[in-house]
């Protein structure tokens, strides 16, 4: 039987998933790095993952259900590249007074990236802390659904674009079954019995089948 | 005989501006665009109406980035502001075709070749310590180190400056647009800025 934790984690990339309609990306695990890239723009991603859970002994059982403490954690990624009006300063007819314009109304990569990056942390909060979505879309109670925190990064300048990259923590309560584990079918051994001869001029054809130095 | 920092200056003729030169095109926040070198700045030029000349005691003409036929572009004179066509070069004059009006020496002169491209030397990807792991990595992070005698005006910090080099290594290659976004690094003692660039896409 599937622990619950589980359930959560995949019901809330499902609820993110859902909601996202192209404004980001949810990727349902945590991956070990991302290329800026990748998460250009609108491709915002959020990868979630359960990081971690307590099982409370004062709110255990040892023969019944149990419960979990779960942490899952949104990581929010966002690149971005500089802002500016190209069809003004690339255009070989525009004045030095109209380009001039166009510069001063440049907006920095860091600049949006940061804005980017506060959008998705809205989005997921909104999402997740609705008030539809309590039970984070499972058909079963969840106790304690909050986001606690939200934490950001600097700015890295990753390649030609900015990157910024922050943490959300969502915490709630769920009760685990111990059903014990699925037995698995166990797989037979393959053995190799084949036996080296390295004595062949033995006495008996037993001996050097049995791979004992004999003789000599 | 010149010091060793002027030296290092002229030897970047040979660098940074020879052969591993790439055509960068700059536009600076008063929105005037440079895609042409300054190969001279110098106090000491006289200007001959007779034989249409350009005249210095100190500068060796034979040794300043210009050819016979270049188009030059002469600003900071009282008479002579404007484009020249080369004609003659020896080692302390300089002849062109258009008329030229006599004028003494006075403030500092500049002289921007436009049949030559901005050059500087462009590292499209860039070793780098990645924060999470330590670890060094490659990114594509272009970055441009130009001559700061050849530009018209240097880059501040703080400024919003457009730039624009080849996608890829090649003289001829499609160029790409770039904001400058990160303060400049800059050795002024041995005469060189460096620029670092992020994407540049339409608003």
């Amino acid at each position: 039987m599937t622990m619950n934790f589980r359930l959560i984690k995949a019901s809330v990339v499902n609820l993110l998933g859902t909601a996202a309609a192209g404004r980001y990306r949810t990727i349902g695990f945590q991956k070990p790095g991302q290329g800026a890239a990748e998460v250009k723009d609108n491709n915002r991603s959020v990868q979630v993952y359960y990081s971690s859970g307590d099982f409370p002994k004062s709110a255990g059982n040892p023969s019944g259900p149990t419960t979990h403490e779960i942490t899952i954690n949104f990581d929010l990624t966002v690149s971005a590249p500089a802002r500016v009006d190209l069809s003004v300063i690339q255009n070989p007819a525009s004045t030095p007074a109209q380009i001039q314009s166009a510069l001063a109304a440049l907006q920095e990569a860091a600049n949006l990236a940061d804005d980017s990056i506060d959008e998705l942390a809205d989005n997921i909060y909104q999402e997740i802390m609705d008030a539809r979505n309590i039970d984070l879309g499972l058909a079963r109670p969840v106790a304690s659904r909050w986001i606690g925190n939200i934490n950001k990064d600097d700015p890295l300048p990753r390649g030609k674009l900015v990157v910024l990259t922050g943490t959300m923590q969502l915490t709630c309560k769920i009760d685990e079954q111990v059903s014990g584990e699925t037995p698995v079918s166990a797989v037979a051994p393959a053995f190799d019995t084949e036996i080296e001869v390295y004595q062949t001029d033995s006495a008996t054809a037993d001996e050097a089948e049995a791979g004992v130095l004999t003789g000599g | 005989m010149i010091n060793l920092r002027e030296q290092v200056e002229q030897d970047l003729d040979f660098t940074l501006e020879g052969e591993w030169g790439l055509p960068v095109e700059l536009t600076g926040p008063d929105g005037l665009k440079q895609t042409n070198p300054i190969v001279l700045r110098a106090e000491d030029l006289t200007f001959a109406a007779g034989d249409k000349s350009i005249n210095s005691a100190t500068t060796d003409f034979r040794y300043v980035r210009i050819s016979s036929g270049d188009t030059i572009s002469i600003s900071g004179t009282a008479l002579n502001d404007g484009s020249y066509t080369v004609n003659t070069i020896t080692k302390n004059k300089v002849t062109v075709n258009e008329s030229i009006v006599a004028e003494a020496a006075g403030p500092l002169v500049s002289i921007v070749n436009g049949s030559m491209n901005l050059v500087g030397q462009i590292i499209y990807d860039t070793l780098v310590d990645n924060p999470e792991t330590g670890q060094e990595i490659v990114v594509h992070k272009p970055v441009v180190t130009l001559r700061r005698n050849s530009l018209v005006r240097i880059p501040e910090d703080g400024e919003p400056w457009f730039c624009e080099i080849p996608i890829e290594p090649k003289i001829d290659a499609p160029k790409f647009p770039f904001i400058v976004e990160r303060p400049t690094e800059e050795g002024a003692a041995i005469g060189f800025i460096r620029l670092y660039l992020v994407e540049a896409a339409q608003s």
